[in-house]
């Protein structure tokens, strides 16, 4: 019952011509422990990246302290410059997502191709 | 040579207030009182080049200070001690802030010197700043100390918190549950419950004159003296008696301190309960046809007097029977000057329909607590109440309608909670979805809970309650805290994207967003809870 690290994984994959997708990859919980993981990561890609896709299709637990955490990140975002498309939510943080407005600010794809080729539209 | 004179003098000055400056960062330097004193009198006698000097009301002397010429400043000294040293000495008041006096500083002065007008000015001012280091010493002294008595009362809490039972046993056919709250740190009320080999369980309920510290010690010992009789074999009445004997036998200030106690042992094989009650409030038993039973003293507290003539008596538990045994804390809460009184409690306890112990004492603290508003209550507060259970024991019989858990106070905890609601939810036939709905919302509600109910203090217990309805499952989120201050409103994206709202704060909402009702109730006795229900099949319930 112990609260599960986050971890992250940044892969950068092709795209089919423009800036190359950074995908980071969340697994575990995402709560107010996870500042770190969501944050950190984040501040850590190298300069230059401007298209980031969210992977959640690990990410068993998301609570509200995690949420505010991925608003952060897209506020970063946002003063960057970075494009950010979202996939992997399970569908019971889509409604929540949906609830606090995320939506407005990020797509929420089905799947990974999907995410990516929002980029190119 | 006029002006050489004047600018001589005016040097002169100059060098004095240096002095004084120094001298006042050098008092000022320290907050030690010890330390205050040694460095003003050490300005004092080398700056002036004095004899000696020293505070009255302060043992320090510096320089040469005759033990003679203290006595002769005595009220009470001879006029010949007094001439002695007349015209050899001056002396500086030293006040507090609101100007009251609390020391002199005494200077000596050498045969033949006089102190011309700037040196008594520089030993006024000197003495001025001293007071105010002084009053700073003396205040981080007491507030040193009052850290120290502080940590010692937080301490003793904690013993006395883990001297109450911490689980209630097992018995087969009964339920028991008891609450004990102290008005202070720590309380005279003392409650314990031994379960014995035999299987018997003896219970005690007790109250220590008086309150605090003073009586929380006497409960202690207690304690001690009331279990090792316990587990000797001694029957109830043999306890009574030996403990006051031996209590009244501490002496006058353990006298002063007697003890109301009721002790109880319970067969639950023979379903008898057995009762001796030394000056206590009469306990409540109620057979199941409603019909009451007030047990009450058989004799004097326990250590007021030297001889005692305590009865027990033996009564049987039928299926449905109910036991409340309490200290006058309970009875003793006040609206204004109205007393709850007995007849208050009596009504509460026969009125409640509660089906488990744990319930109803819930139910009397929200009585008492509505009766009071939520008022400061000035005594310790203890309850117990016993059960047997209906037509054997639910427990084993019917399907299990309430569920309670406590989780530490630390943040990730709450998915212990999110896992119980869910396997109860499904027992219910909630759908999938609408368990994610249950446990996102849970696990919101204990995270608030344990951030700013129990502010992540972990030794504040979170308390969830699960209870089954026919249509719904009611979840109590409780923690120590009072509740939430204000209502957040629902979040806006834009405003946090923009930052012109805080990234977090979505807790509340996502609650109320999720569940079919949402309640935030705070109460000074029982704590907070936010009350939490979710319904099988919400559209139907709707009245539209």
């Amino acid at each position: 019952m112990q609260e599960k690290v986050t971890q992250v994984k940044v892969e950068e994959v092709p795209s089919n011509g423009g800036d190359p997708i950074t995908v980071l990859r969340y697994a575990g919980d995402i709560t107010s422990a996870s500042k770190v993981a969501v944050l950190g990561t984040f501040q850590g890609l190298p300069a230059g990246t401007r298209r980031i896709v969210l992977d959640f299709s690990g990410v068993d637990y998301l609570n509200s302290s995690g949420i505010a955490l991925v608003i952060q990140l897209m506020i970063a975002a946002a003063k960057g410059g970075q494009k950010i498309q979202t996939f992997g939510l399970k569908p019971h943080f889509i409604k929540v997502f949906t609830m606090v407005g995320i939506t407005k600010y990020t797509t929420l794809h089905p799947d990974e191709t999907a995410a990516r080729a929002a980029f190119a539209s | 040579m006029m002006e050489i004179s004047e600018a001589l003098l005016a040097q002169q000055q100059v060098v004095r207030l240096q002095a004084l400056l120094e001298a006042s960062r050098q008092l000022h330097s320290t907050i030690e009182l010890d330390e205050v004193l040694r460095i003003a009198l050490e300005i004092v006698v080398r700056e002036l080049e004095l004899t000696g000097a020293f505070f009255t009301t302060f043992p320090q002397t510096y320089g040469d200070v005759p033990p003679e010429f203290q006595a002769s400043l005595h009220p009470n000294a001879s006029e010949s001690a007094k001439s002695l040293f007349a015209n050899s000495f001056l002396r500086f008041k030293l006040c507090d802030k609101t100007g009251e006096p609390f020391a002199e500083l005494i200077v000596l002065l050498p045969e033949g010197r006089e102190l011309d007008l700037d040196e008594t000015d520089f030993l006024e001012s000197l003495a001025v700043q001293a007071s105010v280091a002084i009053e700073n010493a003396r205040f981080h002294t007491r507030a040193l100390h009052w850290q120290r008595v502080e940590s010692d009362l937080a301490a003793a809490r904690l013993v006395q918190l883990s001297l109450i039972p911490q689980q209630m046993p097992e018995i087969p056919n009964y339920a028991l549950s008891a609450r004990s709250v102290t008005c202070y740190e720590v309380g005279g009320d003392y409650l314990d419950i031994v379960s014995m080999p035999s299987g018997e369980t003896v219970i005690v309920v007790a109250d220590v004159a008086g309150k605090g510290l003073a009586s929380a010690l006497i409960g202690t010992s207690f304690r001690s003296a009331i279990r090792a009789m316990v587990h000797s074999g001694l029957s109830l009445l043999e306890i009574a008696t030996k403990m006051n004997l031996l209590h009244y036998g501490e002496g006058d200030e353990a006298r002063r301190r007697y003890v109301t106690a009721a002790l109880f042992r319970l067969d639950p094989t023979a379903h008898t309960l057995e009762v001796v009650n030394a000056g206590h409030n009469p306990a409540f038993l109620v057979a199941p046809d409603g019909a009451l039973t007030k047990i009450p003293a058989s004799g004097t507290p326990i250590g007021l007097l030297p001889f005692s003539s305590y009865a027990a008596q033996t009564f049987r538990l039928d299926p449905g029977a109910r036991l409340l045994v309490y200290t006058d804390g309970m009875t003793e809460v006040f609206r204004g000057e109205e007393e709850f009184g007995e007849s208050r409690l009596l009504e509460t306890f026969l009125t409640c329909k509660e089906r488990t112990p744990e319930r109803a004492l819930g139910s009397i603290w929200e009585t008492l607590d509505s009766f009071s508003s939520g008022a400061e209550q000035s005594d310790d507060m203890t309850a117990l109440i016993l059960y047997r259970n209906a037509n054997g024991d639910p427990r084993m019989t019917e399907p299990q309608s309430y569920f309670e858990i406590q989780l530490p106070s630390r943040l990730g905890s709450e998915k212990e909670a999110m896992s119980k609601a869910a396997d109860v939810a499904r027992s219910m036939g909630f759908d999938e979805d609408r368990i994610e709905d249950l446990k996102t919302a849970i696990a919101e509600a204990c995270i608030n809970a344990i951030e700013h109910g129990n502010k992540l203090d972990e030794t504040l217990p979170v308390g969830v309650i699960l209870s089954k309805g026919e249509d719904h499952l009611e979840v109590r989120v409780v923690d120590s805290g009072k509740g939430p201050q204000n209502r957040r409103a629902a979040p806006d994206i834009d405003k946090k994207m923009h930052e012109e709202e805080q990234a977090r704060g979505m807790g509340m909402f996502l609650i109320e967003s999720l569940v079919d009702e949402v309640e935030w109730v705070s109460s000074q006795h029982v704590g907070s809870y936010a009350r939490l229900v979710i319904r099988l099949n919400p559209a139907e319930d709707e009245e539209v």
